[in-house]
């Protein structure tokens, strides 16, 4: 016989103790756990709550997780932010002009004390927490700057500090020590001294200014055309004390005065002492002794404070800040730049030059998406040769780089120049015929920041001495190939001088800076910036002075070698002073705007942190509020209904 | 009148005594045996030539026939809330309490914990593993609950299988039971007992399928469904169930018995007619209605709640968001974007404003032409067309400009680009145009990621063509081969490991990318869902908590019901001892009074015969 459960009732009176059975087993659990429901079903009302204020916890205790992370690695940062502006004053402290020590000890102490203070500042950069770098913005997954070993001697293939510093100071001094000026009197006019720059822009002695205490007499002609040259002539003689100032640019942008004074000749006569030149027999000789003084005074000051202004140049070059790219000078097979005229195209540079810093640099991101590997900002620039009289120039892109806006001829007759058209846009430049000397061609150009400039190509019978400048050739083939030749030098030269400029505002507009580089979410509605970029002012600064006197070496073989070493010790010491003093402290990316940057976002972050503790105790609360069981009151019903089961089993029984 | 009377009057009383006490000594010892209904003994008086005296006349069985119906009704709706409180019981189980270890809203959290802390470290290879085994064990802990839910429907599909058999039985035993019944030669007792059988085994029936009883004069019953489908008259029909085998996601219950993935019910009445159970409606309560509306609706609500929770976990990941270009032509404005990258399933959106009023169109790529036209409005207000890309940018232009309307032009730039721009009037305008699409692989230009895949590592893109990829999709989710291989797969694509924009573009997706039901337009399923996955998941996990709470509730209501109802039942048709053992004493004196008026008479008699010796 088949026979259902619903057929097998209990008595009521039984199924009702077993259901205050199951109460009491209830209000145990409920007092077991002190949670109110033990299923899902069971929750009620009180289960949207907890599902809500539990995903609430689960968020706050999210962003809890991010505040501790991010908090220890402030600590870090701030930690060797500390350390390195230690370094920084101690460095400020030990290197003073005309501080050279007892028996001169500072030549040789200066540059190993800064060589190894150089390797701390590079080995606290490269601090990491658990594999996460801290000071390469948000190229957290590898060290964001060389070792010194690396950076300063280089790697297989890749050369260091000290060979581009080395390169850099033979393109600064030339092959005569003259800081590539070259000293000449005319033979047409005998009482004339001319100075006159190599073709060389970023290098050497630049001349700037030029005086003379006597010009009716002793005449100052120039510094003027490109490149610059200035002349004295010695109309009449000068009298004793007469003096010449001629002045000069140096490399790192600082300025130098050579001042010559004319002295009278002693007899015997006597060799003249450092700035002096000697008033000879007729203005010819006194310009010829002007010249060897002139001679004289630049070969020291080549040695001395254009070697300093030479090797932070090349500090500044190389060990590149935000917004700049790596630079070094060209240089010949045997590894040597006496005539190197520019900077090699970053694709060089890239290949053979250590990057010292491989962090994240949006500025410089931005610099090299303008400039292009090859300097040509981003132009096509092409001499077909299924159209050999043509060369063409276009743009690549419409966002960086130059904006191509015009072209024009002098001499429409043989040039046939075409665009900009097209998009992106593109011009031509056609010889049609050979062109005559001084017809140009000028291309409108416009930079990423809006401004615009123009280039001007001038035929020339001959080679070419300055800038812009082309040789006519055989026909109209050969000359365009010169153009081709010309225009690629120009906007190259163009793109190393003006282009950082232009790019760094357009970057700057963006409102991007590196502490942006790195954020994390804390809150719902808060996130903090605390990225911080090895290659900011501040701490490249420091190691641009560090590397610069750490390479550095001070012979003492006699008196003569002793006095140039102390120029120019006090010469680095001067570039030192000027590049680590406080007053640099308020500029942006300095070591005090990023301790004070770090410094804020950690008060953000605790304060965050402290709301989300209040917050987290409340959610806490209404949780409990929904899921836990009262305890009190529980133990009041357990006890009713412990009372209930022992009269219903009496009744039973 | 004499002694003889008196004799016949006393041996009556004796036998209607004797009579009473065998059926109160059944009723006794039956007070235990469940649907026995009490018997008492019909007593008449019967006057002779000399005398009255009384006699049995077989015994009354206690029988309510309306209390009887109303009962069978109740143990309907009974089985079938206790059956759904049962399953539905376990499924709580397995979906376990917010915050609990290993429900979906802790894995989830744990989930989203793991890809906000790889917003900070996403350089960190243990970070990164956190959110690739984190995302392991919520794919898993949804390949869980799928096949738990999955593995429901197979038991509940079982437990049919079951019912159907024991169904069967049951009628066939009334059939036999009626017959007996039929022969009203049959001793009354023998008859009680019959009659106990058919109720026992109409309840029987009654617990498996609503039933209408017909109770005949002659004790026989016929049977028939509420709604009219004749179970047992003479003979009985016969129940049939072809179970498919397993069940999984994808089995469903389709009117179309080729696409009909759980199996059929059939009923073959004697005459042999078949009528399917399930499509033609034929049951309204009892178990097996229980068991086929948790294998059809409730539990496969509870899978499509799960599908959604998946698809949107993949598609907030996977989501390419790519906003349109401005674009104008004379006065008129508008926007472009290039749809080349949109899969099937994928959409784009258009938001504008049309004579003031603002709305949003969202145009999801659907080739498969049977599930077109596809024209409704979501749960969160948007219009969503369906419509065929395979046709180009071209066909997709004149679909959209068909929905629009007049005050905007709807054109083909070039090639795969499509512009919006609106009558060069401030009445109509367009607000955006924006393409979603499903990132493929892990390090291609956009910041969306594949970490959730389909089987076979394929991208999850919701397509609707054929069976929609959604359905089911939660026991099939898993995590990206290629990113469990090389969790590196997670980084920034084009960046440094240390760039943190793709970790800060999934966390924000997590948190802001809204999803609004139904999955597809068709279903009409319970508890539509709308928000975030986190706002998916609670209401997952309430909406399920509530349905079982009701099916609780509901349980215990009918279970009370019942309760009262055996209580009434126990009082009319019950055995009372104490009455039983009132009676017995009474039926004691009378049995000793009948038999003292058998031993007076006998004396009396003794008496006379001694006078005459």
């Amino acid at each position: 016989m088949i026979l259902s459960n619903t057929m097998y009732p209990l008595p009521s009176s039984y199924s009702g103790i077993s259901q205050l059975n199951t109460q009491f087993n209830t209000l145990q659990a409920q007092l077991a756990t002190g949670n109110k429901a033990s299923t899902l079903a069971d929750m009620g009302d009180s289960r949207y709550t907890s599902l809500v204020t539990r995903s609430q916890i689960g968020n706050v205790s999210g962003f809890d997780n991010n505040i501790s992370t991010v908090n220890l690695r402030l600590n870090m940062m701030n930690t060797v932010l500390t350390s390195l502006s230690t370094v920084q004053s101690d460095a400020r402290r030990a290197t003073v002009a005309g501080g050279y020590g007892t028996n001169n000890i500072n030549f040789t102490t200066a540059p190993t004390q800064s060589k190894s203070q150089l390797d701390q500042v590079l080995t606290s950069l490269n601090t990491d927490l658990n594999n996460h770098y801290l000071f390469g913005g948000s190229t957290s997954d590898h060290a964001p700057v060389a070792t010194t070993s690396q950076a300063m001697n280089g790697t297989p293939g890749l050369d260091g500090f000290t060979t581009i510093a080395r390169q850099r100071l033979e393109a600064d001094q030339g092959a005569n020590g003259l800081g590539r000026l070259s000293v000449a009197i005319p033979a047409a006019a005998p009482d004339t001294v001319g100075l006159t720059e190599d073709n060389a822009p970023p290098f050497g002695f630049k001349l700037a200014t030029l005086s003379s205490s006597n010009a009716t007499g002793v005449t100052p002609t120039g510094p003027t055309g490109s490149p610059a040259s200035l002349s004295v002539q010695f109309a009449t003689q000068p009298a004793p004390g007469d003096t010449v100032t001629i002045g000069l640019k140096l490399p790192d942008g600082t300025t130098d005065n050579v001042v010559m004074t004319a002295v009278a000749a002693t007899v015997p006569p006597t060799a003249p002492k450092a700035g002096e030149f000697v008033i000879g027999a007729s203005t010819g000789a006194t310009a010829t002794n002007f010249s060897a003084a002139v001679q004289s005074s630049l070969t020291t000051e080549g040695q001395t404070k254009l070697a300093a202004a030479s090797n932070y140049a090349a500090a500044d070059n190389f060990f590149n800040g935000q917004g700049e790219q790596v630079r070094r000078a060209t240089y010949d097979a045997t590894g040597h730049s006496f005539t190197a005229t520019g900077y090699e195209t970053p694709a060089q540079t890239q290949t053979d030059t250590v990057q010292w810093y491989t962090g994240q640099d949006d500025a410089t991101k931005r610099l090299q998406a303008d400039q292009g590997s090859d300097d040509l900002g981003r132009l096509a620039l092409a001499n077909p040769v299924a159209t050999p009289d043509t060369v063409t120039l276009g743009q690549t892109n419409t966002t960086y780089g130059y904006q191509l806006s015009s072209v024009a001829t002098t001499n429409a007759a043989s040039i046939a120049v075409a665009g900009p058209a097209g998009t992106p846009p593109s011009l031509s430049v056609q010889f049609t015929a050979l062109p005559s000397p001084a017809d140009t061609v000028s291309i409108g150009i416009k930079l990423p920041d809006g401004s615009t400039d123009s280039l001007v190509m001038t035929a020339v019978a001959g080679a070419p001495t300055k800038p812009g400048e082309y040789q006519i050739g055989v026909n109209p083939n050969t000359t365009a190939a010169n153009f081709n030749a010309a225009l690629q030098t120009s906007l190259q030269t163009e793109t190393q001088s003006k282009m950082p400029a232009a790019s760094g505002a357009v970057y700057a507009a963006t409102g991007q800076n590196p502490r942006g580089s790195v954020t994390a979410k804390i809150d719902d509605g808060t996130t903090v910036n605390y990225g911080v970029e090895a290659n900011e002012a501040g701490t490249v600064g420091l190691i641009r002075s560090l590397a610069v006197q750490s390479i550095q070496t001070y012979p003492t073989t006699n008196s003569a070698t002793t006095d140039i070493s102390k120029a120019k010790f006090d010469a680095i010491a001067d570039g030192q002073l000027n590049r680590l003093s406080a007053a640099n402290d308020s500029k942006p990316g300095s070591l005090a705007t990023v301790a004070v940057d770090l410094g804020l976002t950690q008060k953000t972050v605790s304060d965050t942190s402290a709301r989300h503790s209040a917050y987290a105790a409340q959610l806490q609360t209404v949780l409990s509020g929904a899921e836990a069981a009262d305890p009190t009151q529980v133990t009041e019903a357990l006890l009713q209904l412990q009372t209930r089961l022992q009269a219903s089993y009496q009744a039973t029984a | 009148m004499g002694l003889t009377a008196s004799l016949s009057n006393a041996l009556s009383g004796l036998l209607t005594t004797q009579d009473s006490i065998s059926v109160l000594s059944r009723n006794v010892s039956n007070s235990g045996t469940p649907g026995y209904h009490r018997e008492s003994v019909n007593v008449i008086d019967k006057v002779g030539s000399s005398s009255a005296y009384a006699v049995t006349t077989g015994t009354q069985r206690a029988f309510s026939q309306s209390l009887q119906v109303y009962y069978n009704n109740q143990v309907s709706d009974s089985s079938k809330s206790d059956v759904t409180a049962t399953y539905l019981n376990q499924l709580q189980t397995y979906l376990g309490q917010p915050g609990g270890t290993g429900s979906l809203d802790t894995v989830y959290g744990a989930f989203q914990n793991a890809v906000g802390a790889l917003s900070t470290s996403p350089d960190d290879y243990t970070t990164r593993a956190g959110v690739v085994s984190t995302a392991q064990t919520l794919a898993s802990t949804l390949n869980q609950l799928t096949s738990s839910v999955q593995g429901l429907r197979q038991q509940v599909n079982g437990q049919i299988a079951g019912d159907v058999q024991t169904l069967n039985q049951s009628l066939t035993s009334l059939v036999t039971v009626n017959k007996q019944l039929g022969n009203l030669t049959t001793d009354s007792t023998a008859r009680a007992s019959l009659l106990d059988q058919r109720d026992r085994l109409v309840a029987q029936v009654a617990g498996a399928i609503d039933v209408n009883v017909t109770y005949r004069d002659d004790g026989t019953v016929a049977l028939a469904t509420k709604s009219g489908v004749g179970l047992l008259d003479q003979n009985a029909s016969t129940f049939s169930f072809q179970s498919p085998g397993s069940i999984s996601a994808n089995s469903q219950y389709n009117t179309n018995n080729a696409q009909n993935g759980v199996g059929t019910l059939i009923l073959t009445t004697p005459s042999g007619l078949n009528i399917d159970m399930v499509k033609d409606g034929g049951m309204r309560s009892g178990e097996l209605t229980g068991l086929i509306t948790l294998r059809d609706k409730t539990l496969v609500d509870t899978q499509n709640q799960l599908d959604m929770v998946a698809a949107s976990l993949s598609k907030a990941l996977s989501t390419v968001t790519t906003p349109g270009t401005v674009a104008t032509s004379g006065a008129a404005k508008g926007f472009t974007a290039d749809i080349s990258g949109l899969q099937s399933g994928d959409d784009f959106t258009l938001n504008y404003s049309a004579g003031g009023a603002t709305n949003t169109i969202k145009v999801v790529r659907v080739d498969d032409t049977t599930k077109l036209p596809m024209d409704y409005t979501d749960s969160s207000g948007a219009r969503v067309l369906g419509v065929d890309f395979s046709g180009g940018a071209t066909a997709v232009a004149s679909a959209l400009q068909t929905a629009l309307g007049t005050g905007f032009a709807v054109t083909v730039p070039s090639g795969s680009t499509l512009q919006v721009l609106n009558d060069g009037t401030t009445n109509n305008t367009v607000g955006s145009l924006t393409t979603h699409a499903t990132a493929t692989t892990t390090q291609n230009a956009g910041l969306g990621v594949p970490l959730f895949v389909d089987a076979g590592n394929q991208p999850f893109t919701g397509s609707l063509d054929g069976q929609a990829q959604a359905l089911g999709f939660a026991g099939r989710i898993t995590v990206n081969s290629a990113i469990v291989a090389d969790n590196t797969n997670l980084a920034t694509p084009g960046g440094s490991l240390g760039d943190a924009s793709r970790a800060n573009y999934l966390s924000n997706q997590l948190r802001s990318m809204a999803f609004s039901g139904p999955a597809t337009p068709t279903d009409g399923a319970g508890g539509l869902l709308s928000g975030n996955v986190s706002g998916l998941i609670s209401q997952t996990m309430n909406y399920q908590g509530n349905v079982v709470a009701n099916a609780m509730s509901q349980n215990t209501n009918s279970k009370s019901a019942m309760d009262a109802l055996n209580q009434r039942m126990t009082s009319d048709s019950g055995v009372d001892v104490n009455s039983e053992m009132a009676s017995l004493i009474q039926l004691q004196t009378a049995y000793s009074a009948n038999a003292r008026v058998v031993t007076s008479v006998q004396t009396l008699l003794d008496t006379l015969m001694h006078a005459f010796q």
